[in-house]
């Protein structure tokens, strides 16, 4: 499974834009990041990731196994609690409960979000819709904005 | 395992006594409780969890919090890949009208101590509140991984340009953030390490 995780700063611009492939083939690939988050995110490739955050009087522990399919959702898990980054989630290879809408002449949808264990802030996750051709119908993504255990629903429009 | 077997090759009574004080400080060290637990089979291994309080003689608190401290046989360690025996300060907030007495750097130096005493690798701390401060202080000797500290580096830019700061400064090192960025809402938990 792929996943591509962007990460926001409160001034709403991409400081890390990467994808984070899981399973045999696990891995970065930066797609565009600041500087400083290039050389932050080079440091953990093949590691298990493990960081705590205290909240108060509670301890929010973050940890993935290098590789795993959660990888990129903990990690962006981490960077909202702890910088206050706003980060969104593109999960790809998915099976999608959308394939009834490419059926029927829509678009192609990869993806449907569902939020897993998602920490009390709020999250975000972001659902990208492709077309069959992507030459001929540009790829748009479609941003929602989630609590703790919604499920996003798309409208897929041609 | 049990508790005295975690803790080899010390024992209950050396961490006890790891927080008894010199009579110089105001503890009045046989009010001073500590109170163990002993978790198994955990994502770092057997840990040992302990809570210290302490009291002066008129039975006031010194702490705001009890003091926690994890030993953990197989923890992540953050200087280096792979496992180890790590000890974890994870909270100490002395009260305010007992700061500058001494008491925190007393009880400092005697933990890694025991903490080397016990095989510890590295000592971690979960820098948070006034601790991403005081940890961070270059007389302590902790470091922070390097993901960790791009990060940080990321939020200083962006907390100097929300603050107006004209000329955008980069730290070199840990101890080159200010406090009033450190001691910020822009920052959150600081993971630290010593290698002992």
């Amino acid at each position: 499974m792929t996943s591509e995780l962007k990460v926001y700063n409160q001034f709403r611009e991409v400081i890390l834009h990467i994808r984070v492939a899981s399973g045999d083939e696990a891995g970065f690939y930066t797609i565009d990041a600041t500087d400083e988050m290039k050389a932050a995110i080079s440091n953990i490739r093949g590691l298990d990731f493990d960081r705590t955050v205290g909240k108060g009087n509670e301890l929010l522990r973050f940890t993935a196994k290098w590789g795993s399919p959660e990888y990129a959702q903990v990690l962006a898990r981490y960077l909202v609690n702890n910088f206050g980054w706003t980060t969104k989630l593109v999960e790809t290879q998915q099976p999608s409960v959308a394939n009834s809408l490419a059926a029927s002449g829509s678009y192609l949808c990869y993806y449907v979000g569902t939020s897993r264990s998602l920490p009390e802030a709020s999250y975000s996750l972001v659902a990208k819709v492709t077309t069959e051709d992507p030459e001929q119908h540009p790829s748009p993504l479609v941003d929602t904005t989630t609590t703790a255990a919604q499920t996003v629903e798309l409208s897929c429009q041609p | 395992m049990n508790l005295a077997a975690a803790l080899l090759p010390v024992t209950q009574a050396d961490v006890s006594n790891t927080y008894q004080v010199t009579d110089t400080l105001p503890v009045d060290n046989a009010r001073t409780t500590v109170r163990f637990q002993l978790a198994t089979a955990t994502t770092d291994g057997t840990k040992v969890m302990y809570f210290v309080c302490l009291y002066t003689s008129r039975g006031q608190p010194l702490l705001d919090k009890d003091l926690e401290r994890w030993l953990c046989d197989r923890k992540q360690l953050l200087s280096q890949t792979g496992r180890s025996k790590v000890a974890v300060r994870v909270r100490f907030y002395v009260r305010r009208n007992f700061h500058q007495k001494g008491l925190a750097t007393y009880i400092v130096d005697g933990e890694e101590n025991l903490f080397r005493r016990w095989g510890a690798k590295e000592i971690q701390v979960f820098a948070m509140d006034l601790g991403r401060w005081v940890w961070t202080r270059e007389r302590f000797r902790y470091s922070i991984p390097p993901f960790d500290f791009g990060l940080m580096q990321q939020r200083y830019r962006e907390w100097q340009r929300a603050t107006g700061v004209s000329k955008i400064r980069l730290a070199t090192c840990l101890s080159d953030f200010p406090k009033e960025f450190l001691l910020s809402p822009a920052v959150g938990t600081l993971p630290l390490f010593k290698s002992l």
